[in-house]
């Protein structure tokens, strides 16, 4: 057999080809030789002599085709509606193949004949050229596009018919009848016959049948949605549609091309839960505030895919938390108010946080109304214009859990308190209200020896640390140095002492503070005549300090200071914990029973204000008596412990200090803005008014600087010179180099 | 009093705890000139709290962090002038 190109009678050629073509079709038997044989016929035909007969080879065939499928055509109408879907399935099933097959035997007319005028992908899909009708196709295209030209388009209404009425039957449960793979089938064939085309394959599917589909689904949803509202209550009805929306997606995966999943899930919830939204929404608040919570996470499924459809129900819930919050801060037990505020916000707070992963899946608009309503209710002012005490519960109760008193605690119980409280603190606004508390209670844990562990203190630093940034933690760590180079100081001052041969009475250590670093007040409060049974020992330290730190002054803040005094004019013997005042007073003791007031205070050189408080509180725990002016020893003083601890009622935060706390943070936060204004304006040389504040806002992490309190330290700023306001508009300032 | 044994005194300090903090003694500023934090602090330029951190006390009288002053006279515009007064600057032994 030779490929040369030859003359070619084509009519008979073709009658034979004719055959062939036709047994393919039909899946009828075709003989290995006589399949070889037409696919040589059509190469020869392709390559004929003296003129190619390609073209007449796709035109003969193109016509078989078209009277092929007319013929099955006529088949199928003869045949009868009821049979009309199966009929055009098994044909259309039998014909895809025979085309399929058809394909093959036509390669040479399709690699080398058609696909040389063909348009290229490119050109089809971006150049303005549109595939005219004329054009040639590969022959299974051209198959696929006779069925539909020939097929499709004179059955395609009645078929839609059929269709649409068995996907009624199904929404209504009567039983189909016809079987599934028919129907997913028929409707198959529609994608498949333009599924070789580059540019909208879907379109013959989408508007023969998926848009008349939709339309008819649209209008089922709508009825059903009148239907169930008048029928059930909305909790009812919301696990209706929650039902309609599974049993469609089903649906649509069981019949559908893939791309009307969603498309028939979006006019589901469109006309279920869109067009009914008032209705929905006008249940919210009861079931949110009845906690109901099946209900809830129902309208959640439904609300979350419609646009905007949350917004109402998540603002609810927002204003829920609030309120229950705002009622528990508002009656709580005055009593150690400081434990009942973290624990109980904290409760509340748990109990939200596991609503919100529970019944709306952890969603970040909830959570992010949870984190709203909570600063709402952590910052909230108690009494009016006077600032949350959040700041300083929290820190309280820190303190009573860091503290030694902390017992019957398990370290781990106190570790998970702290870690819990840590949640509060990211909802603090006052952060640096915060700080100063802390700061405080830190110092005085430290000075006075009270916390429970070092380790639970450093967790706890770290942990705000991790929270709020180095810089706020800043002041707590180098109280920590202070503490740990001043244990290295004293193992030094008594080695070197041990040397010099002397003797110390009393068991002397001593805390080194920087100056800056305590919130402890860096002056004396009052003048003091120091006992003479502590001079050796300060003395001697004095001198030791000086010697190793040249230039350093060293300042005793002897309000801070304690020890332990040994009673011996009692029947037993007591060892009692105080502080340096309460010690003096107690030693004055040593040589007289009895002294007058006015006497001791002498004495001591202490101010009035100082004696008062200590004294006090030795004639409060017993030791001390007083009658009329006279305070003398008691001697009938009985505990049944022998060691004890008097500190207790002086290291309580008094009022003053508590507002001296909260105004020393107030400076600061005028110091810190009028700093951040400077920075600012000499970045950006011009700045309106709204610029600015905006820009100050943006970088103020510790606090929420009030628009008074900014606008005070511009004003401050302008009158120091540091800016002016810019002359030609009204709102402007500038830097002032 | 210190010299009566202990068994006839009937108030012993058995133990002290003192407190106390120092300042430089040297200068009456309380903090550096340029970065305004206290001299018994470490410069910003410290990471460590604990680093040892000199005070650097100019002739003009002026103090600061021996490492915000050197940071200054590094710039172009320096010309070995104290940042405040503008005097020479030299540092004072002390």
């Amino acid at each position: 057999m030779s490929l040369k190109p030859k003359p070619i009678n084509f009519t008979e050629k073709w009658n034979n080809l004719q055959e062939t073509v036709k047994g393919v079709i039909t899946l009828d038997r075709v003989p290995r030789d006589a399949w070889n044989e037409r696919f040589n016929d059509v190469y020869s035909m392709c390559v004929a002599f003296p003129e190619p007969l390609g073209d007449q080879l796709y035109d003969s065939t193109k016509l078989f085709l078209e009277n092929h499928v007319l013929e099955l055509l006529t088949i199928i109408q003869t045949g009868g509606t009821a049979n009309l879907l199966q009929n055009y399935f098994s044909y259309w099933q039998k014909y895809s193949k025979g085309v399929k097959y058809l394909h093959s035997l036509y390669q040479y007319l399709n690699n080398q004949h058609i696909k040389k005028h063909k348009l290229s992908e490119a050109e089809v899909l971006y150049g303005n050229i549109t595939p005219d009708s004329t054009e040639q196709m590969e022959v299974g295209e051209l198959g696929l596009d006779v069925w539909k030209h020939n097929m499709i388009v004179p059955l395609k209404d009645s078929m839609l018919e059929l269709l649409l009425d068995e996907f009624d039957k199904q929404r209504h449960n009567i039983s189909m009848a016809t079987s599934l793979d028919i129907i997913s089938g028929v409707i198959n064939s529609f994608v498949v016959v333009q599924e070789f085309r580059k540019k909208y394959p879907l379109e013959l599917y989408q508007s023969y049948f998926e848009q008349p589909f939709l339309e008819q689904s649209s209008a089922y949803f709508k009825r059903e949605a009148a239907r169930l509202l008048q029928e059930c209550t909305v909790s009812e009805y919301m696990i209706k549609v929650l039902q309609i929306l599974k049993e469609e997606g089903i649906r649509s995966k069981k019949y559908l091309h893939d791309s009307t999943y969603n498309k028939l899930r979006e006019r589901c919830r469109q006309h279920m839960v869109g067009d009914h939204l008032k209705i929905l929404h006008g249940e919210c608040e009861a079931m949110i505030k009845e906690e109901r919570r099946d209900d809830m996470h129902n309208i959640y499924l439904l609300l979350r895919e419609v646009k905007d459809g949350m917004n109402s129900l998540v603002d609810i819930f927002r204003e829920h938390i609030k309120q229950h919050g705002i009622k528990v801060i508002e009656s709580l037990k005055q009593e150690q108010i400081y434990i009942h505020f973290i624990e109980e916000v904290l409760a509340v707070h748990k109990k939200y946080k596991s609503m919100v992963i529970d019944v709306f899946d952890n969603d970040l608009c909830f959570s992010g109304a949870l984190d709203k309503a909570f600063t709402v209710i952590i910052n909230y002012k108690l009494v009016k214009n006077q600032p949350s005490k959040s700041p300083e519960y929290l820190s309280k109760y820190c303190d009573n859990l860091l503290k030694k008193s902390s017992k019957g605690m398990c370290e781990a119980e106190i570790d998970h308190k702290l870690l819990q409280s840590i949640t509060i603190f990211k909802y603090v606004d006052d952060k640096d209200v915060f700080q100063r508390f802390y700061q405080r209670h830190l110092a005085k844990r430290l000075i006075h020896q009270q916390s429970q562990s070092m380790d639970g203190e450093e967790g706890m630093i770290n942990k705000l640390k991790q929270a709020c940034g180095y810089e706020f933690t800043n002041k707590l760590h180098r109280m920590f140095t202070d503490i740990r180079v001043s244990e290295g100081l004293n193992t030094k001052f008594h080695s070197e002492f041990l040397k010099s041969g002397d003797e110390l009475s009393v068991n002397f250590s001593m805390y080194v503070l920087q100056t800056g670093a305590w919130p402890l007040g860096s002056l004396p409060v009052s003048s003091f005549a120091i006992p003479s049974q502590l001079i050796p020992c300060m003395q001697y330290f004095e001198e030791f300090y000086k010697e190793k730190f040249n230039g350093r002054k060293l300042t005793w803040l002897h309000h801070h200071c304690q020890g332990e005094l040994k009673l011996n004019y009692l029947s037993k013997a007591y060892m009692v914990t105080m502080q340096t005042f309460q010690m003096a007073i107690m030693l004055v003791f040593e040589d007289h029973d009895t002294f007058k007031y006015t006497e001791i205070q002498e004495l001591l050189q202490l101010n009035i204000e100082q004696f008062q408080k200590h004294i006090n509180s030795l004639i409060e725990c017993k030791l001390l008596l007083i009658n009329g002016d006279n305070v003398s020893l008691n001697m009938a003083y009985f505990n049944k412990r022998t060691k004890l601890r008097i500190t207790a009622t002086l290291q309580k935060d008094t009022p003053q200090e508590i507002e001296q706390t909260v105004n020393s943070v107030e400076d600061d936060r005028k110091t810190y803005l009028q700093a951040a204004i400077v920075r600012i304006m000499k970045a950006r040389k011009v700045l309106r008014h709204n610029q600015l504040v905006n820009e100050i806002l943006s970088q103020s992490k510790s606090f929420a600087p009030s628009i008074a309190l900014i606008k005070k330290s511009i004003e401050t700023l302008i009158d120091k010179g540091y800016l002016e306001r810019t002359p030609n508009s009204s709102d402007g300032y500038s830097y002032v180099a | 009093m210190s010299d009566q044994p202990e068994s006839f005194m009937r108030i012993v300090i058995k133990e002290f705890l003192g407190v106390g903090n120092w300042r430089w003694s040297f200068t009456n500023d309380r903090i550096c000139g340029i970065c305004r934090v206290q001299f018994e602090i470490c410069c910003p330029n410290c990471d460590n709290p604990e680093a040892q951190c000199p005070i650097a006390w100019g002739r003009c009288s002026h103090a600061f962090h021996l490492h915000c002053v050197l940071k200054w006279l590094d710039t172009e515009h320096a010309n070995n002038k104290c940042p405040i007064c503008r005097q020479n600057w030299e540092l004072r032994v002390y």
